[in-house]
């Protein structure tokens, strides 16, 4: 039995269908990062587990106990707010140790905890400061702070880094991470950036309209997605996608013997019918002898260089280390895809393996 | 610029005429109530202090004054208990039926006092309130509510309400977000709907003319009734000018404990 399990969670708003019907399972001590495009639900599932939000249906438990029965504010849930949320007129220390003050922790225990925390998320010295005089990435630190001295058994946190800049990003996301597993703080977080995604989670879900579209590693859900979805939403560029009509691409026929040249797959792997090929801008490289393609755009971002060119009679994107070879728009090329990197897909979307 | 000049001039002087205009009755009052003619004269006779004394030697002032301000602060604390939680109930329940209920709650402030009264007095007849000081203070409530939700509304219109959430998560309770998290972040709104309740019921003659009975008579309605029977009386003079020194002075003690001004 996982650490929290999560089973057919059900949740509507009046007539909009927000949870359908979801599965989840985070085990202990790990962080996992729930992925999604806006508005799929990311934030309403951790009101559910928080018990900011009853559900429709399902059910939920916590380290073997059965959750939606605990009132909020006994399940000891940690819970970061997108905007911080924190208490206006209260002070750093004050607003840090509410949780504390309510259980009516004594007053040692309280001192002791504070200090540990504080030290914790680096804010020693401003214990009497307004929390409206506080940088975006102190205030951050604060609304962590104060839902850790509570030892949560499970922390959430909705964007916790969304208002921060980006040089602010990478050394907070790194913090928080370190601080998690210093702890050994059992995590779910919600973010809409991959980076972070890849970086932060031990595990990583991916969630469409209400469901769970895929979960796994890192490593894994970019490398191995199940379907045409997983694979679009990760990876920056994005996955090339080419659609085939019964041998036909963009009405170019290119049989099977041709395709298994190209993908490096078995002819006998290569459906009949509709299909979708996806191959990632990483894994095409030039190649004399290749496909011919015409370049349409060039652009250069730092290290790589996107040459994007109509492959086909599709668009595709070809990412290449900037300044190994001149491309140049209008001109000529003859790309390959790298062997064993395609990805097929069928009409549905979903993955022939 | 020379222009520019000539309005922010222009601007000057109106605001000084405005506000000559609202200190001029009372800096009458102040210098009048130690007028020693009885009559009505400006600029003042002779100095006195005898309508001072008379006012202190005069029971019905003083009984007047202590019902008007028991009638006051029952009222605001009352109107605060039931309209504090109403707010609240419009603000977390937000359906139609909650926008109805708070414009039907904000009604008493659009109706002509007089008329709202007539039909007080008839329904007070009937269920005996008449001249009680339940009567007295439910209808000063009534006066006093829609203040108060308006102000309170408004207050919690700026609250963050994943505060509140954030609160429930470290622990506490619903009645105990409420306190600690609710209260303090519609502290403006309660302490300038107070201030402003206070003053209404204070100052209320309509409603407190036609119920207040014989019993319940506050310090309004004793003034004007003093005024219809016998004319401009000094004694209401020197009773004004101790009450206008009072508020002053309430208003300056509030300002410097609670800053209320800054909430305005
Ligand atoms: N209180 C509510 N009443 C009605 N609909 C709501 C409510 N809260 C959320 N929704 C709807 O539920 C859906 C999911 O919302 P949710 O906030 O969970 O999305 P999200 O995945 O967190 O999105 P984002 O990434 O933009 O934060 C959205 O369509 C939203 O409009
Ligand atoms: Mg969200």
């Amino acid at each position: 039995m996982s650490f929290l399990e999560i089973r057919g969670i059900v949740k509507d708003f009046d007539d909009t269908k927000v949870l359908q019907g979801l599965d989840l399972d985070v085990e202990e001590k790990d962080i996992l990062v729930l992925l999604g495009p806006s508005g799929c639900g990311k934030t309403t599932l951790l009101r559910i587990i928080a018990g900011l939000l009853d559900p429709d249906s399902g059910s939920m438990t916590l380290d073997g106990k059965n959750l939606l029965e605990v009132p909020v504010e006994d399940r000891g849930i940690g819970f970061v707010f997108q905007k911080y949320a924190l208490f206006p007129h209260m002070n750093v220390e004050e607003n840090i140790t509410f949780g504390l003050k309510v259980r009516k922790v004594g007053k040692d225990e309280i001192k002791k905890r504070l200090d540990d925390v504080l030290e914790l998320v680096e804010l020693k010295g401003y214990e009497k400061r307004k929390v409206s005089e506080l940088s975006g990435g102190q205030q951050q630190r604060v609304a962590l702070a104060r839902a850790l001295i509570i030892k949560p058994k499970l922390m959430l946190l909705d964007e916790p880094l969304s208002n921060l800049d980006a040089k602010l990003r990478t050394s907070v996301r790194v913090n928080i991470v370190r601080i998690l597993k210093k702890l050994g703080i059992t995590a779910i977080m919600v973010t809409h950036d991959q980076v972070e995604a890849m970086t932060m989670g031990d595990k990583v879900v991916l969630m469409n309209e209400g469901k769970i579209s895929q979960e796994g590693r890192p490593k894994d859900i970019y490398f191995d997605p199940d379907n045409l979805f997983v694979a679009e939403f990760l990876g920056s560029p994005k996955i090339n996608v080419l659609k085939v009509e019964s041998g036909c691409m963009n009405g170019i026929n290119v049989g099977k013997e041709m395709l298994s040249k190209w993908t490096g797959l078995d002819e006998r792997a290569i459906p009949d019918g509709t299909f979708y090929l996806g191959v990632r801008p990483e894994y095409i490289a030039p190649a004399d002898d290749g496909i011919k393609g015409k370049i349409e755009h060039v652009e250069i971002s730092g290290a790589d260089t996107n040459v994007h060119m109509e492959l086909l009679g599709s668009g595709c994107v070809m990412r290449v280390s900037s300044g190994s070879v001149e491309y140049s728009e209008g001109n000529d090329v003859a790309v390959a895809f790298r062997s064993g990197s395609c990805y097929l897909f069928d009409s549905s979307g979903k993955r022939i393996r | 610029m020379k222009e520019k000049k000539l309005w922010g001039n222009i601007n000057a002087v109106v605001a000084l005429l405005v506000l000559l205009f609202m200190l001029v009755p009372i800096i009458v009052i102040f210098v009048n109530s130690f007028n020693s003619s009885q009559f009505f004269s400006f600029p003042p006779e002779g100095f006195t202090l005898k309508w001072y004394e008379r006012f202190l030697e005069n029971r019905e002032y003083k009984t007047a004054i202590a019902v008007s301000l028991k009638i006051a602060t029952l009222s605001v604390l009352v109107a605060l208990l039931l309209g504090i939680p109403a707010s609240y109930g419009i603000y977390r329940w937000k359906s139609p039926v909650s926008k109805v209920l708070s414009s039907l709650f904000l009604s008493p402030l659009m109706l002509p006092g007089i008329v709202w009264a007539i039909g007080l007095i008839q329904y007070y007849s009937i269920v005996n309130l008449t001249g009680t000081t339940a009567g007295l203070v439910a209808a000063h409530i009534i006066l006093i509510l829609p203040y108060v939700i308006r102000l309170v509304l408004s207050s919690l219109s700026y609250l963050d309400f994943d505060t509140v959430n954030a609160a429930r998560t470290l622990g506490a309770t619903s009645g105990k977000a409420f306190l600690k998290i609710v209260l303090p972040a519609i502290k403006p709104g309660v302490i300038i709907s107070a201030i402003f309740g206070f003053m209404v019921s204070f100052n209320d003659v309509t409603i407190s003319t036609f119920i207040a009975g014989t019993k319940n008579l506050t310090y309004p309605v004793r003034m004007y009734v003093e005024l219809r029977t016998e004319g401009l009386d000094p004694l209401a003079v020197a009773v004004s000018a101790v009450i206008m020194a009072f508020t002053i002075v309430i208003a300056l003690l509030a300002e410097k404990f609670w800053s209320w001004s800054k909430y305005l």
